[in-house]
């Protein structure tokens, strides 16, 4: 658990529905026929992208148009990105004194609302050095 | 430790959006955010692959939540090979 969950509470993904993510297919009752579709394209996609055979192809049709697929393949395939990203370089999450001092800082700027939470940005260059790590 | 240290004076990441605090998802926040400050070695870099994430996150007909059930899904069988 790392960088993955991160957007998760963004949205106000329970805590129940990322646990319940960990076991489908105990906990399917808590997604939709669409939900379960794109879920099961987003596994085979980033485990072994080229088995994705027409039987879920065909499914997956039934439930997006061409413009969603593209949208949900995006998804998959920036987090991807993100993971591979994060384990080549070694990405850990700053230190506990870091972090908090960062909430702090990251609190000033108003009241978080959702639509902020992709577009939200300080620039590279703002601000002080926050002291060592 | 990151093999290349983060920008410390760069932010593309929401630092104050971190919502409720379970424990693992402020982890997962500081995580994403500590991945964006080593990208930010590039900061052209940084701000167009947020800009994409965010257009990609929120534009579009599919609903939020399947893309957030995906994005987290996507992590779970990077991380846990099951």
């Amino acid at each position: 658990m790392a960088a993955h969950t991160a957007l998760a509470g963004q949205l106000g993904v329970s805590e129940e529905l990322l646990d319940a993510l960990y076991h489908i297919d105990t906990h399917r009752h808590l997604f939709t026929a669409r939900e379960l579709v794109a879920l099961r394209f987003a596994e085979i996609m980033t485990t072994s992208a080229r088995d994705i055979d027409e039987e879920l192809w065909d499914e997956l049709q039934s439930h997006f148009d061409d413009g969603e697929i593209v949208e949900l393949a995006m998804v998959i395939g920036l987090f991807n990105c993100f993971n591979r990203f994060a384990d080549a370089l070694h990405i850990e999450p700053p230190t506990r004194s870091r972090s908090k001092e960062e909430a702090q800082r990251g609190s000033g700027s108003g009241e978080r609302k959702d639509t902020e939470a992709y577009g939200y940005e300080r620039g590279a260059t703002e601000g002080p050095d926050q002291g060592p790590v | 430790m990151s093999r290349i240290p983060p920008v410390e004076d760069s932010n593309f990441w929401p630092a104050g959006a971190e919502g409720e605090s379970h424990q693992h998802q402020t982890q997962a926040f500081a995580t994403m955010q500590e991945l964006f400050r080593v990208m930010a070695h590039r900061p052209e870099v940084a701000r167009q692959t947020m800009q994409l994430l965010q257009t990609v996150m929120r534009s579009g007909s599919v609903e939020p939540r399947l893309k957030e059930l995906l994005a987290i899904r996507v992590s779970q069988v990077n991380y846990c090979h099951y």
